[in-house]
């Protein structure tokens, strides 16, 4: 019999186990159904002909798909263990609670970096079959993955302080009804929706290109990035005692950046 | 060195103590826990774990303290523990819940770990199931999958809970070797209620009843505590701590014998009726 002697680390453990987490929650049913929906929104946006649906596939597509099915996946990956009967295994595991929600904040980027390359891909075909009669800039191709971003770690942050397994549905179907409730304001309010095409539809209903909405889409990332870094913030807040400071100051800045970045991407 | 030294430990659940100034001594090699339900088995278990804290009580484990972080950490590291419902992730592979926990315990080297992984299920007889997943294994194969993981890094402290539940009688032959293999070196605490699989184990075996330690020696020193104690008789005898019928007719009984009957060679599992069972002497004192 060989035996193997696998001398222990402590360092990289965080990211050794975000790379797993990363695959688990790109991979998850949830996530996959997301991935296919989104894939059918670049389909139709690529054959529908029309600059304002394309436009908006850029800006919107993956917010709703995977980006609100994030937020279902996160939270499963977060409250796995509990539900298996891991924990008491995992608990007594040299990886401390913090070093294991490092990992899931890491792995949260997993998402926003493969929709992000989805995004360009899909931008670039548009590009070339010259689907566009505006292209979408740096920052209306950015916030779409960003608020993938944004709902993955909201489904971690839910899943540290919320594990009931109705709390993702409930999110996700909160978040959705906000969208919906700003989409149908004026005065700039809609900005605040994550999921902001940017393209208006105009008088015709959509069917020719009209213009773009007043604001800035750059303040507009900030905004969510400024989201984002809030979830990450109270997510840590949760997991690391001895770092509670950090978290108030880490959820202070993002607030400030939210609000900052709320504020002027208004027109 | 002392493995574990556990003193005067309490842990209460509410109202409910379920460890009742409990002591605890053991040096290398396999102690088994004996006991009825609602012993405090699983409770001590779980405190030389590190799951819990217990209320009071004095305790080192492999020279640190578990009250301590850093002596937590440190005992963690050269830890295997298996709960007693311990599960995995369904839609993991074997291969991969075991992957899980290595990463968790710091084996970071993936060829290393990938090794490693492959070792220990190898040890429990799964590496032919390694790709599938969990859901699709039966409860013993899980059961074995739990055990695998407490083997990761060849840690000095084992702590089982009920490790042969579900396990068929070819499965629980491979677990004993397993484990005395892994005792030789290094310590081990099991709890179980087979009192077979503690014969055969076990160096050294505690009985608990209440919360409290009402034996600690060697298996033939257990025994020994019901010699003269167990006796078999054609009528049934109700004075009698423990009685059960046998396949000739004839009952088997223990506690205190009238005069002459006829006594036999007591068991492991006569002793810890004595101690532990209805109607036993700790039951009475308590």
């Amino acid at each position: 019999m060989t035996f193997t002697i696998v001398a222990p680390t402590r360092r990289h453990v965080a990211s050794v186990l975000a790379i797993g987490e990363a695959r688990r929650l790109l991979l998850h049913p949830a996530m996959l159904v997301g991935w296919a929906l989104l894939a059918v929104v670049i389909f139709i946006g690529l054959i529908s002909g029309n600059p304002v649906t394309t436009f908006g596939t850029i800006t919107t597509g993956a917010v709703a798909n995977p980006g609100v099915f994030c937020i279902l996946a996160a939270h499963m990956l977060v409250t796995r263990d509990a539900r298996a009967g891991t924990s008491d295994m995992t608990d007594v595991a040299p990886a401390t609670r913090r070093q294991r929600g490092l990992a899931l904040l890491i792995a949260a980027w997993a998402p926003a970096l493969v929709a992000l390359a989805i995004n360009l891909a899909a931008h670039t075909m548009f590009l070339l079959t010259d689907s566009y009669v505006q292209a979408p800039g740096p920052a209306h191709i950015v916030q779409a993955p960003v608020a993938v971003l944004g709902g993955t770690l909201l489904g971690i942050m839910l899943g540290v302080w919320a594990p009931a397994r109705v709390t993702p549905i409930v999110a996700m179907t909160a978040l959705i009804s906000f969208c919906l409730v700003l989409d149908g304001g004026s005065g700039g309010r809609a900005l605040f929706s994550p999921a902001q095409s940017w393209a208006d539809w105009g008088p015709g209903n959509g069917e020719q290109w009209y213009a773009l909405i007043p604001g800035h889409p750059g303040a507009h990332v900030a905004y969510l990035l400024g989201l984002c870094a809030m979830a990450a913030a109270a997510t840590w807040f949760r997991l690391s005692a001895r770092h509670r400071a950090v978290s108030v100051a880490l959820g202070t800045v993002a607030i400030a950046i939210a609000a900052v970045g709320g504020w002027a991407q208004l027109p | 060195m002392t493995t574990i030294d556990a003193r005067d430990v309490v842990h209460t659940y509410g109202r409910v103590r379920a460890l009742d100034g409990l002591n605890l001594v053991t040096d290398v090699g396999v102690t088994g826990l004996l006991g009825p339900n609602g012993a405090g088995k699983t409770t001590l278990l779980r405190a030389l774990a590190t799951v819990s804290s217990p209320n009071s009580g004095h305790v080192r484990i492999l020279g640190h303290d578990p009250a301590d972080i850093d002596g937590r950490l440190a005992i963690r590291r050269t830890l295997g523990y298996l709960p007693q419902d311990a599960g995995f992730p369904r839609g993991f592979s074997a291969f991969e819940a075991i992957d899980y926990l290595a990463i968790l315990k710091e084996h970071i080297r993936a060829s290393a770990r990938h090794d490693e992984v492959r070792r220990v299920l190898a040890l429990v007889g799964l590496q032919d199931v390694s790709t599938k997943k969990v859901r699709t294994l039966s409860g013993g194969m899980r059961r074995r999958l739990a055990l695998a993981q407490t083997l990761l890094g060849h840690p000095d402290l084992l702590v089982l809970d009920e490790p042969t539940v579900g396990l068929d009688p070819e499965q629980r032959i491979r677990f004993r070797e397993i484990i005395s293999e892994a005792g030789v070196g290094r310590t081990v605490v099991l709890s179980t209620h087979q009192t077979e699989d503690v014969a055969a184990l076990c160096s050294h075996v505690v009985v608990m009843d209440h919360g409290r330690s009402v034996f600690a020696g060697t298996v033939p020193e257990l025994v020994a505590q019901a010699r003269d104690r167990v006796w078999v008789d054609d009528q049934r005898d109700d004075r009698a701590n423990a009685v059960y019928r046998l396949g000739d007719g004839s009952y088997h009984h223990i506690g205190d014998p009238p005069a002459g009957v006829q006594l036999v060679k007591p068991t492991i599992e006569d002793a810890y009726l004595l101690l532990a069972g209805p109607g036993s002497d700790a039951s009475a004192v308590v």
